[in-house]
């Protein structure tokens, strides 16, 4: 057998190395790597970067089997932001002895998920819906649809050995241990818009391992960034220059006065396919709760004029099941004031939580502390 | 379970670990086994019984052909496993290729024909092991090594994850000697195998996939929109890609097996420096090359039978070889711009004999050569014919390339460029001139670069698709 000292000799047994120490360098060339490493995390500690969490259909689908798992005991939040950043998780399983899980989804509609918890007969547990405003569309295929597919395709292919899963996992761990890694960023991004930059955005909101969020308000700029908040949940474009926020004030009531009022086309076809989504699931012992969450100043003044509640609000909960806490209607809820007008800063979601709790439970629909 | 993904990470490390802790070569040979067939899982479980039945199929047809003495038996046992495995390939491969221009045929023969959806998922690296695999049948069946090997020996060498899905193509006689002889890697080897590793990523993660396939992928998904420069910034984008892509992924495989003591050969020795297309296919994908030239160019005839012949079993084997890429008109066309390219490399040597050895003509040649294969990379990466065109006449309209662009272009004249300078030598030999220092650097420049460009979502390897 021939023994070859050339590496591109196909036939090789043996390759030359070259001559001298390799393991040695490899070693310093380690530890100089965990010095880069060492140092990019601590040039973002100190600009006040924490590690993240970033959300994904993977992420959500672990969520999602706790809400199978977990049966009657299930607190189950569906929705968007709103249910993802007003409420402490850890605040209602204390309130209510329940585990909650996290299923909103940013940006999302809360339909599919409404939807898919339906259809799976293990989920007998309390399902609060942050209800967004308008008519639902049961057929509306948004972003939730990609994280519900993953799910069901999980589901499908059973719980084996899956490469998949395991480098989520790890990128998971990776991106919360990591602050190079926040907010789904990679070290050279961090390091370029936020060690680099000599302004870099702060980072304001923070995604939990259980996939609720925290917004820190303080961290900021207000109120430019509120009224930012407020043209976007609008969908008001081209404000002219004003002279001061006085201005940008009245000029954005103005025109969100002029709005008009959102379609009631197929309410009643579509909650109706809502309402039976709810009965599968109260038919199974479990409860679906519709809240509509706190809004404030510009935002919640739009959200009135396009979504006026009894057009829409008054009309659907008694569809759906009856079970629909509006915030202001509860004292204890009505009076947070959601800083950019549309979700609460994380200095005020433990107390809100702890008063949603106290208010469902006053209407029968949990129990505290069991 | 890609080689840049963090569970490769893990399983390389309790692997290593595992194998460094164990004592007795047949433990640590049981160990590599499963863990080869532990690593294949992670694309689709069920098709590592594939891997296994096409390897136990393949070592017990060699121990009959090995025993056998009458020459039409020993024929027709190669046969079976010719067959065996090419019906593999070609179900899982070319079904759908062929189902698909069936349909095509008939309808231009004013024929209906309405096929059943081939929704059939292609085994990850089924064409290395396929490959690699043959090399053994044959090369008992020529009598030029023994079919003597344990299975578990042979199956290592059929699995050895370094090389399993995306080769190198290695041969039979090469790993069995290796595999049966106990193995004990240095510290030197380990050392310089893990730098192996760390420059592959590099090649893989930063060049290739931060500055290069953005670059590429714009250009090739919306010609149109990047006149001149840009355009070519793009096709010149993807000829560095696919280079620092697989030649990323070689030293990975190179560097791994290094680090359990087992030598894989090189597959690729700077081939963007070559002076003409023999010379490139001696420096480009060296073990699907040799392997071609071994088991098909050599057995249709060669260079014996005159000119014709000669220039025949060229063509033929590089079309052949653009199809084992995929099953794909695009990938043939392109196999045969590299069959026309030998042969008329192999007139020009016959007008001309002096010319290619002139060192004069050096670097003309080397620039003709490397803006052909540049060339004839468009219809290999484009999806269709009309992007093809779209993409080599954007070349021609005036316009400037834009920043992303430029940096392209800038990557490849500097990979260029140091190729042509190191052309003849190995990266051994580079490698061995550099101080201790500079060595640390190289693996810190690596191991930072790759650090700084994770996070997004990971590219598999090109040739995994293959």
């Amino acid at each position: 057998m021939r023994s070859s000292t050339s590496n591109s000799d196909i036939h090789l047994t043996r390759r030359t190395l070259p001559e001298g120490r390799w393991l040695v360098p490899f070693a310093t060339g380690v530890v100089l790597l965990l010095l880069v490493v060492g140092m990019l995390e601590g040039a973002l500690a100190a600009r006040g970067f924490r590690a993240t969490v970033v959300d994904s259909p993977a992420l959500w689908a672990r969520e999602r089997l706790h809400a199978s798992e977990a049966g009657r005991h299930a607190l189950i939040l569906v929705g968007a932001s709103r249910a993802q950043l007003d409420v402490d998780l850890g605040a209602l399983a204390e309130a209510t002895g329940k585990q909650p899980v996290q299923l909103a989804i940013d940006g999302s509609s809360y339909v599919s998920v409404l939807a898919d918890l339906a259809a799976d007969d293990r989920v007998s547990g309390t399902v609060i819906v942050d209800y967004q405003g308008g008519v639902p569309d049961p057929d509306f295929q948004d972003a939730s649809m990609r994280y519900v597919e993953y799910w069901r395709h999980r589901e499908r292919t059973g719980t084996t050995y899956d490469f998949q899963r395991m480098e989520n996992a790890l990128a998971a761990w990776r991106q919360g241990t990591l602050r190079s890694y926040a907010d789904g960023a990679g070290p050279f991004a961090a390091l370029v818009s936020r060690v680099l930059a000599p302004r870099a955005t702060p980072q304001y909101l923070v995604t939990l391992p259980t996939r609720s969020r925290d917004a820190d308000y303080s961290r900021v700029s207000m109120p430019a960034f509120y009224y930012q908040r407020v043209m976007r949940n609008a969908g008001i474009e081209g404000l002219p220059a004003l002279p001061d926020y006085a201005a940008v004030d009245k000029a954005l009531a103005d025109r969100i006065s002029g709005l008009p009022q959102a379609s009631t086309a197929n309410l009643v076809e579509n909650v109706g396919r809502l309402g039976r989504m709810v009965h599968r699931i109260e038919a199974r012992g479990g409860k679906v709760i519709f809240v509509m969450f706190p809004r404030s100043g510009l935002v919640r003044a739009a959200d009135d004029v396009i979504y006026p509640r009894a057009v829409f609000w008054d009309r659907i909960v008694p569809l759906v099941g009856g079970k629909g806490l509006y915030y202001a209607d509860e004292p204890s809820l009505r009076d947070f004031t959601c800083p950019d007008g549309s979700h609460l800063d994380v200095r005020d979601k433990r107390r809100f939580t702890l008063a949603l709790a106290k208010a469902l439970e006053a209407r029968g629909w949990i129990s505290a502390g069991t | 379970m890609l080689f840049n993904s963090l569970s490769f990470l893990v399983f390389f490390a309790t692997v290593f670990l595992c194998f460094g802790l164990l004592r007795g070569w047949g433990t640590r040979k049981w160990l590599l086994l499963a863990a080869s067939y532990a690593f294949y899982t992670a694309w689709n479980p069920p098709y590592v019984f594939i891997l296994i039945a096409s390897t136990c199929l393949d070592w017990w047809l060699a121990r009959l052909i090995w025993r056998e003495d009458r020459p039409s038996r020993r024929r027709l046992l190669l046969i079976v496993s010719l067959v065996a495995n090419l019906s593999l390939l070609a179900f899982f491969k070319y079904g759908d290729f062929v189902v698909v221009n069936t349909q095509v045929l008939m309808g231009a023969l004013g024929i209906a024909y309405h096929p059943p959806l081939w929704d059939v998922v292609l085994p990850v690296g089924i064409s290395f092991y396929t490959f690699a695999s043959l090399s053994y049948t044959i090369d008992v069946y020529r009598k030029e090594i023994a079919a003597d090997t344990p299975l578990r020996d042979y199956a290592l060498f059929v699995a050895f994850f370094p090389h399993l899905v995306a080769g190198p193509i290695v041969r039979a006689r090469a790993l069995l000697p290796q595999i049966a002889r106990p193995t004990d890697p240095t510290r030197e080897q380990i050392g310089w195998g893990l730098t192996l590793v760390a420059i592959g990523l590099f090649c893989k993660s930063v060049l290739a996939d931060t500055l290069l396939a953005p670059v590429a992928d714009l250009v090739y998904a919306t010609p149109g929109a990047h006149p001149g420069a840009g355009a070519l910034a793009g096709i010149f984008a993807f000829a560095g890609q696919i280079y620092f892509d697989f030649g990323g992924y070689s030293l990975c495989a190179i560097g791994l097996a290094m680090c359990f003591g087992f030598a894989f050969p090189d597959n690729f020795r700077f081939p963007y420096a070559a002076r003409g297309f023999s010379d490139f296919w001696r420096r480009w994908h060296i073990s699907l090359s040799t392997w071609l030239r071994d088991y098909l160019y050599i057995p249709l005839g060669g260079n014996r039978g005159g000119e014709w012949r000669t220039c025949r079993n060229l063509m033929l084997t590089m079309l052949l070889g653009g199809l084992w890429h995929g099953a794909s008109w695009m990938f043939v066309l392109w196999g045969g711009l590299h069959g026309s390219f030998l042969v008329a490399e192999r007139v020009m040597r016959r007008a001309r004999p002096g010319w290619f050895d002139d060192t004069g003509a050096a670097p003309l040649l080397t620039v003709l050569t490397f803006l052909l294969v540049c060339l004839a990379w468009v219809p290999f990466r484009a999806p269709d014919l009309a992007t093809c065109v779209a993409v080599l006449t954007s070349v021609f309209r005036p316009g400037w390339p834009s920043l992303d662009e430029a940096m392209a272009l800038l990557v490849m004249a500097a990979a260029v460029a140091w190729q042509w300078r190191v052309r003849d030598q190995s990266l051994e030999e580079a490698a061995a001139r550099w101080s201790e220092g500079a060595r640390g650097m190289v693996a810190a420049a690596c191991l930072v670069g790759v650090f700084m460009t994770s996070g997004g979502d990971s590219r598999a390897f090109i040739y995994f698709q293959f």
